[in-house]
């Protein structure tokens, strides 16, 4: 039989669909779709595993017999066939002489047959890809073996024309999937998604609940992504040197080692003020995906250093091509978001009469679900946050060391902060944005780009508009902390030419309590399981995502009750 | 904060020394030195399978030697430290 190429005639594709995708594609048409075409990769210890079990089996043998060698005698390993004329490429573990002039592809896998005894479809398709390969090259195939480590299981798989007719059809539609820039949806419930090492990206429950009706939605059992093991650095010692030795990071100040972490701790790196980061250390850690931030002694966020930026062009072209409509939807339900967090907040720790604050936010979170403009939703977040910060001082504590007297009368100032609290409240706003401008361009977005937020001034635009919704749950939370806790008193704050900035000791302070926050697990409102703040925002950045890639219909900002 | 990791004491007994060198660097990429040649890992499996065919590479087979003891959930609860102590694995950021 005959087989014609089934790649669709579309400039810009490959030449040729690896046979390890078309396995992909088998299990999953997303997981083939996030992979191949957007390029995500994530690893699971299952893939390690397996990885690390290929190198022990290939090892079992000896030397490979090089490509000719093995062609002439009876078998080769390793060897690479692609035919543009199919458009398909693969690599084969080893090729087995059939002893009968024909020849056999032998795949090895580390796990074990199905239920049956038999290949999963997955397999089966790749060693049929191999098969019809090899027929190309000229080679007769009767037969594909694949060798289930687990179990110590070979088994045999027919090439026959029925088979190849199965393969072709699979490769053509795996190719349609590949044309096509928006990925196939999630599966439903399927118990795949838990052993898939893109769960994390993918989310398919949490998409699936989010386009459920919340009256019919079921929680979630548990948040299938795997645990984030990263934690971030921060470097605030004047004078220090961060370098990298033996997969360590370093700090040194004046030659002496003052700490010491392994990178696989390491998620990002931030450095404040008079701090040098070694040029070998920067491409140590971006080669390894860890950002480098750096800030102003004071506080201010002033640069990142990413390695290669997001892969996945498409959210960035959907980010872009958002309507002026659905930029508007998506502002208002996290301005509304906002003012309904910060509602809350009030609600639980002011001292005093709020019942009327209350009422006025609650009229404002509803106004703002109906602006007609960001202009009017603008507005709408200033009436807000006037509102919320002059009753913000009746939340600190009999307790604080700090007298918030001078926010009172101030308000809320930025540049400079003209009082304590306002200082540790910029602080803490600059943290949230620095690791939502992190999550963001982790995911392939462009932070500097926003919804609600107009893109002018260097301002990670996008960042600030996501900031919304965590601004009282994360930012503001802490600052109460750090004040109603003792954590930080007058001692840890400079006022300086009309500005108040937070010293050494007190920006500290501000760190220990964010990041534990950060790490703070709460029961998400919407999928029912316990998440931390840290993968909360995470989430919330991945929704967005799949709403203007048009995969979810609407944004559901992060609220809690 | 949420682990997949367990912690290990791992220890080995290297014969050449250019080979003890790399295997000490390896050692020093996972964990915290306890001792001369003993070092304490946390690790979750990816970095455990990591660590194991990084040493294989390094290692003579045939000469070398690497054990690897799981002590089980993360805490310092097993150790006893008599005279220097050594400074044990922590969790969380890190501020300097
Ligand atoms: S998580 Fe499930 S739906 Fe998503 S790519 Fe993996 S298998 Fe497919």
């Amino acid at each position: 039989m005959s087989v014609g190429t089934t790649r669709p005639d579309l400039p810009g594709l490959p030449e040729t669909v690896p046979a390890r995708m078309l396995n992909e594609f088998v299990y999953c048409p997303r997981l083939f779709h996030l992979e191949w075409v957007q390029q995500q990769f994530a690893t699971s210890d299952d893939v390690e595993e397996g990885l690390y079990l290929h190198r022990v089996v290939d090892r079992e043998t000896g030397d490979l017999p090089d490509k000719s060698e093995a062609w002439n005698g009876r078998v080769a390993r390793s060897v690479s066939l692609s035919s543009p004329r199919l458009g398909l490429a693969t690599r084969l573990d080893l090729v087995e002489d059939g002893g009968d002039g024909t020849v056999v592809p032998v795949d090895y896998k580390k796990g074990h047959p199905n239920k049956d005894g038999g290949a999963w479809p997955s397999d089966r398709v790749q060693s049929l890809v191999q098969a019809l390969l090899l027929r190309e090259e000229g080679y007769a195939v009767e037969r594909a073996e694949i060798w289930y480590a687990e179990t110590r299981q070979r088994v045999h798989i027919t090439v026959d024309y029925a088979a190849l007719q199965e393969v072709t059809e699979i490769v053509t539609r795996a190719w349609q999937v590949a044309a096509d820039p928006s990925a196939p949806p999630p599966l439903r419930d399927s118990p795949k998604c838990a052993l898939c090492s893109l769960v994390g990206i993918c989310l398919p429950d949490e998409l699936d609940a989010l386009q459920t009706p919340p009256k019919q939605r079921r929680p979630l059992k548990r948040l299938m992504a795997p645990i984030l093991e990263g934690r971030p650095v921060y470097v605030t010692l004047q004078g220090a040197v961060v370098g990298v030795r033996s997969d360590r990071l370093e700090v040194r100040l004046s030659g002496e080692l003052k700490a010491s972490y392994r990178l696989i701790d390491v998620s990002q790196v931030c450095v404040f003020g008079n701090v040098t980061v070694s040029a070998q250390a920067v491409r140590s850690l971006l080669s390894r995906d860890i950002p480098v931030l750096w800030f102003s002694y004071g506080g201010w966020f002033s640069g990142i250093a990413e390695g290669l930026p997001g892969k996945n062009v498409d959210l960035r072209i959907a980010q872009f091509r958002a309507s002026e409509q659905q930029q508007l939807e998506i502002a208002r339900r996290m301005i509304s978001g906002k003012i309904r967090n910060s509602r809350t907040m009030l609600r639980r720790n002011a001292r005093g009469e709020m019942s009327r604050v209350g009422e006025q936010l609650k009229q404002l979170a509803i106004q703002a679900m109906q602006a007609e403009s960001s202009q009017q939703l603008l507005g709408i977040e200033g009436t807000a946050a006037r509102l919320y910060f002059g009753s913000f001082p009746a939340m600190v504590g009999k307790n604080s060391r700090v007298d918030v007297s001078d926010f009172q009368e101030n308000g809320r100032t930025r540049r400079p902060p003209k009082d304590p609290l306002n200082a540790v409240l910029s602080f803490c706003y600059t943290l949230l944005v620095k690791d939502l401008t992190v999550t963001l361009m982790g995911i392939g977005f462009d932070p500097y780009y926003g919804m609600f937020h107009r893109p002018r001034f260097g301002r990670p635009a996008l960042a600030l508009d996501l900031a919304e919704e965590f601004r009282s749950l994360v930012a503001e939370s802490v600052v109460l902390q750090v004040l109603n806790n003792g954590e930080v008193g007058p001692q840890d704050f400079q006022s300086r030419g009309g500005g108040c900035m937070l010293e050494a000791s007190g920006r500290k302070a501000v760190l220990r309590a964010y990041e534990r926050r950060l790490d703070q697990e709460i029961t998400h409102p919407q999928f029912g399981y316990k998440a931390s703040y840290r993968r909360v925002m995470d989430i919330q950045a991945r929704m967005l995502g799949a709403v203007v890639l048009g995969e979810l219909d609407d944004y559901t900002a992060m609220v809690t009750r | 904060m949420r682990t997949n990791r367990r912690r290990y004491l791992i220890a080995y007994d290297i014969r050449k020394p250019v080979r003890l060198r790399r295997i000490c660097k390896l050692m020093e990429a996972n964990g915290e030195r306890l001792q001369y040649s003993v070092f304490i890992c946390d690790l979750n499996r990816t970095e455990l399978i990591h660590l194991r065919a990084d040493s294989e590479e390094i290692m003579n087979l045939d000469e070398d030697s690497v054990v690897i003891v799981d002590l089980g959930e993360l805490g310092e609860d097993r150790f006893t430290f008599v005279g220097r102590r050594a400074g044990l694995p922590t969790q969380g950021a890190q501020i300097v």
